[in-house]
């Protein structure tokens, strides 16, 4: 049989992405056989096992089986929605974002599935589909603006640094796809899957859990005597957030004391409310090592930093919000000195930016920030302990799947050729700065959402089993300086099996914790697990790499979502609460490890 | 696998310098001399002023040669031997001994210090933003050169053990780019109310104003430096991944290239790759050498050294050469040489006024080819011009080889950074050189105010942090 695909020749009237797409208009690709689209298919893709693949969605995601027949699920399940006639025009735009019951969440590319790759490409039918259905729901002009919402969130490649499809690309992927994907298994062969998941905790992480107790970043920052937020005594973290208000009220309330968040604290002693946002955030949230500020996508700016400070400071009257011109993962530095945030690129700003009370919004062309090119999406940064004013950071990057705060746990589909990305932002030496002037690569089959320690030291990854998560990997980076660089292994030493999204690890690395949107098995019987059934919520645990211990730290009501855990370095917690039913979202801290022999 | 990307970015790309302290800087200002190497150096060795120097400034600012003999001094007892603390540190059986300006105190010894002190300090005291007690003082000197932090005795000796060859012994003392003199730092700890009203911005900034006492023309700091306050700034490059020291002549001819500003816009270019500039990769005997405990390896180019024997300081900088008896390492004293090691390859400069008032341009030394007679002659003015020292790997950026470290270290204290002085040929002429204050707000440390080191806006966490929790 031959196959033909014929792109018609039409000009580019829009120029709807922010990057230019090299587009050859009049392209006409014909394949001989359904291998051959599929190679080309492929190849656009980059899938690294076939010859010529480019380098276009594995830049941040593993072309295998099971991601393509994910997003070939995702697609499907788009064009049911575009092509459902019982749904009206506002439902089924409403029905791209995070959460289809919520409108003022985000549009997000798992509701797109592969369709998130050609939606830049205004004369795609789809896309003009999708337009006229924003036109419909708001009028020519607001449709004009939300659908340029949905564009700026939701299409793929999502960085403005990496090249999108151009259309002759997109149809060559789009044919093979409605096709059903033929010849995949065929052309991208891999072994079985994991299918089963056993706890492991090898020797070599329990003697690292133990060093890193006297020698890791909560050491050292405990050492250096870096004040912790809200505690009022140095050094001694079960002195922290008792700070009254005029009223004589907890300036950062108990949640038992507050009707909606009562039954949040499943495990330790105190759990705060620190501040509720302004606004939704978005994407993940992370602290500063000193728990003074944290950081989120979201906001008028794109993303933004709270400090605490101004709270406590004005015993609650006052909140502090900075505005910051970037997009999402923000990662704040294990020593304290400054946060590496995403969007239009990466940008690194010193601490001492937001200290400064006379910030109110960061554009990145203040003299503490600079800028860093090639560090992919989804990164976390560790920095290496040493007697070194100097030392080295390593940035970890892996392929990833977007967890967009709502709905369940993302499926992971990671490939056998997977690999964990480590960036070294070297120290040229007092004059120089950093450069990022190395990258190592080590196998970890199966494995992505990778986040590093603090000391760099550890990584924690999800695995991708035949057909859900089988837990977390836990490998141990040993980097060593020779003539030319840094040489890496990473061996792996230990499993923990439990669902959940992308684990972060504590300051003295003894504890990961994460987020699991509940499910079924989250319940001891259909009747408590009914509530929860079309209302998704998560929860927070924290698992003892020491133990093997699993500790639920939450018990959110229906609807309720603690999302993005995140330790500050003397083992206070902190997560943020998306709460659907008062419609607030919140920070929160949890003293859950606290204590613990 | 590894794959050599090449230098594809910079972060925290420090500017101009020198002019450099108050400039930005993103070098992370993480702890360097960690509790434990601490506790293996002991206290710092206090610099041994020379009281005498103020009675002599008029000779020192008329004589090139009174003033290369002084520096030259002060440098010999600053880069002396020292033996530390910990007596099982050894190098082929004998004591590590570390140069003195290596034992000095950093700035994460002045975190630890002042939070240790100001914790001590009490509510009461701190709301009433009452001085530190000398002997609560005194407490966190002892405390920080005695306490280990979190290490056990056994993680403490491995440390030891570890620093068994000559350039990880002298990684001990950390890689930090200011050090402390031990006079400095007491009288910092002393002054933390008044600085931290400076760090958060409460004293107005009114450069033709009087100083309020004759005695003192700062305006954060209760009284100026003692004379037993010294400062070290020391420029540390990456002696791995293949990466060189930039060297950049320093002849008559080339000298007078960047003080005219045909070269470079008058700075000292970008080092590497700049044409000139050649880089070198010497060994660890020939240039100091630090190896870290995660086996990372640093070179020192180079090194400013300022006192406070003269009441506007004694401003003395080195930088490493290949050709060091040449120019400004040709009058370099036995002294020097007999300390042994690399310091027999640092060539000098110095500066202790704002003019130049010797009469003889080449300062009464030899002159000819390589000479240092010559080379002063090329930066020499006229009697009444700016003074010159610059290093050409701490200054950064336009007319930065230009300057004379005091003219931007007058500026000390404000929001004026180095860019905006030698951009502004108006405000601040000739490249900055010249005194156009009559106050000095943080007394010519620029480290009290400015990234990275901020001293007072170290002291302003910890006095923010308990105003927040004291109630």
């Amino acid at each position: 049989m031959r196959l033909s695909l014929l792109v018609a020749s039409l000009p580019l009237a829009v120029a709807v992405a922010a990057c230019s797409v090299s587009d050859d208009a009049s392209t006409d690709e014909s394949f001989q056989t359904e291998e051959e689209l599929a190679t080309r298919a492929l190849q656009v893709l980059g899938a690294q096992r076939i010859e010529g693949a480019q380098q276009q969605c594995n830049k941040c995601h593993d072309i295998n089986r099971k991601s393509l027949r994910v997003w070939e699920s995702q697609y499907k399940g788009a064009l049911a929605n575009l092509n459902d006639p019982n749904k009206t025009p506002r439902k089924k735009l409403d029905a791209f974002r995070i959460d289809p019951g919520n409108n003022r969440t985000p549009y997000s590319p798992q509701r797109l599935g592969f369709l998130a790759a050609g939606i830049h490409l205004a004369d795609l039918p789809e896309s003009k589909q999708i337009g006229d259905l924003f036109k419909r729901s708001y009028g020519a002009t607001r449709g004009a603006e939300e659908y340029r919402k949905l564009r700026d969130a939701a299409r793929m490649p999502i960085s403005p640094e990496h090249d999108r499809l151009s259309r002759s690309e997109f149809s060559v992927v789009k044919t093979w796809i409605d096709k059903g994907l033929p010849k995949l298994d065929e052309l991208l062969p891999e072994s079985v899957r994991p299918t089963s998941c056993e706890t492991r905790i090898s020797p070599a992480l329990e003697a690292h859990v133990r060093a890193m107790k006297t020698k890791g970043w909560a050491a050292r920052n405990k050492d250096q005597q870096v004040p912790m937020f809200a505690c009022s005594t140095t050094n001694d973290p079960t002195k922290c957030f008792d700070q009254k208000a005029d009223d004589g009220k907890d300036v950062f309330a108990e949640v038992e004391t507050v009707a909606y968040a009562r039954t949040w604290k499943a495990a330790g002693s105190k759990m705060r409310l620190l501040h509720e946002m302004a606004h939704s955030t978005s994407f993940w949230s992370r602290n500063s090592a000193d728990g003074r500020f944290v950081s989120s996508g979201g906001g008028e700016d794109g993303a933004f930093v709270v400090d605490f400070a101004k709270q406590l400071e004005t015993r609650g009257k006052e909140h502090r919000e900075i505005g910051v011109s970037a997009s999402y993962d923000p990662s704040f530095m294990p020593d304290n000195s400054g946060l590496l945030i995403q969007g239009s690129g990466t940008h690194f700003c010193t601490q001492d930016l937001f200290t400064n009370a006379a910030t109110t919004s960061v554009s990145f062309d203040e003299p503490q920030c600079s800028s860093l090119n090639n560090v992919a999406l989804y990164q976390s940064v560790g920095r290496r302990l040493a007697d070194n004013e100097l030392s080295d950071y390593f940035i970890v990057n892996n392929s990833f799947e977007s967890d967009d705060g709502y709905g369940s746990d993302p499926e992971p589909s990671f490939g056998e050729d997977q690999k964990i990305q480590i960036k070294v932002m070297v120290s040229l030496g007092t004059e120089g700065g950093y450069t990022i002037g190395q990258q190592g690569e080590v196998d970890a089959p199966w494995e992505g959402d990778t986040m590093m320690s603090p000391s760099t030291q550890l990584v924690a990854s999800r695995i991708s089993g035949e057909d859900k998560q089988e837990g977390y990997s836990i490998r141990l980076i040993k980097s060593s300086m020779g003539d030319s660089g840094y040489t890496f292994q990473a061996e792996n030493v230990g499993t923990f099996c439990v669902p959940g999204g992308k684990a972060n690890f504590s300051f003295d690395e003894r504890y990961i914790v994460t987020h699991h949107y509940l499910t079924r098995e989250d319940f001891a019987s259909d009747a408590e697990y009914a509530p929860y059934k079309g209302s998704s919520a998560a929860d927070i645990y924290v698992i003892d790499l020491l133990t093997g211990e699993n500790i639920r730290v939450t018990r959110m009501a229906p609807g309720q979502l603690a999302l993005f855990p995140h330790f500050r370095s003397d083992g206070w917690l902190y997560f943020i609460v998306r709460d659907r039913n008062t419609d607030k979202e919140l920070y929160v801290a949890s003293d859950v490890v606290l204590g613990r022999e | 696998m590894i794959s050599r990307l090449g230098t594809i970015m910079v972060l925290g790309l420090a500017a101009a310098a020198g002019c450099a302290a108050a400039s930005s800087d993103d070098a992370s200002a993480e702890d360097e001399v960690r509790p434990a190497e601490r506790v293996i150096i002991g206290r710092a060795k206090p610099y041994s002023p020379d009281r005498t120097l103020d009675a002599k400034s008029e000779l020192l600012a008329s004589s090139q040669k009174a003033r290369r003999e002084v520096a030259w001094k002060a440098l010999a007892k600053i880069l002396a031997d020292t033996r530390v603390a910990e007596g099982e540190a050894k190098v082929d059986d004998k004591r590590v001994k570390l140069p003195a300006f290596r034992t000095w105190y950093q700035k994460d010894d002045f975190e630890r210090m002042f939070a240790r002190a100001y914790e001590g300090h009490g509510a009461a005291a701190r709301k009433a933003r009452k001085p530190l007690a000398a002997a609560k003082i005194d407490e966190a000197f002892d405390w920080n050169a005695t306490d280990r932090g979190s290490w056990s005795e056994e993680q403490y000796f491995e440390r030891v053990k570890q620093a068994d060859t000559r350039t990880e012994a002298q990684g001990l003392g950390g890689n930090s780019r200011v050090s402390y003199s031990t006079g400095m730092v007491r009288h910092v700890m002393k002054n933390w109310a008044s600085l931290s009203r400076c760090a958060r911005g409460e004293v107005a900034d009114v450069p033709d104003q009087e100083p309020a006492k004759a005695s003192n023309f700062s305006t954060c700091l209760d009284d100026e430096f003692p004379k037993d306050a010294a400062v070290v700034k020391a420029s540390w490059l990456r002696a791995d991944f293949g990466l060189g020291v930039p060297v950049r002549p320093t002849t008559p001819e080339a000298l007078k290239e960047r003080l005219s500003g045909a070269k470079d816009d008058g700075g000292w270019g970008k080092g590497t790759g700049q044409d000139g500039v050649v880089d070198a990769t010497p060994s660890a005997d020939a240039i100091y050498t630090v190896k870290m405990s995660d086996g990372s390896s640093f070179r020192m180019p180079a090194l400013h050294l300022v006192t406070k024997e003269l009441r506007e300081w004694l401003w003395i900088s080195i930088w490493w050469s290949p050709e060091p008896d040449t120019d400004f390492g040709a009058d370099r004293p036995e002294a020097i040489a007999k300390l042994g090691g690399p310091w027999k390859n640092y060539k000098m400069c110095v500066v202790t006024a704002y003019e130049e008032n010797d009469p003889d341009p080449t300062g009464g030394f030899p002159t000819g080819p390589g000479s240092l007679g010559d080379a002063l002659a090329a930066v020499h003015g006229g009697v009444g011009a700016p003074s010159w020292c610059s290093n050409q790997h701490i200054e950064r950026g336009a007319k930065n080889a230009q300057t004379n470290c005091i003219g931007c270290h007058q500026h000390a204290g404000t929001d004026l950074r180095s860019e905006t002085v030698l951009a502004d040929p108006v405000r601040f002429p000739e490249a900055g050189r010249t005194k156009v204050r009559k106050n000095f707000p943080a007394d010519y440390l620029f480290a009290a105010s400015a990234p990275p080191e901020s001293l007072a806006q170290t002291i302003q966490t910890q006095v923010a942090h308990y105003d927040s929790v004291d109630r």
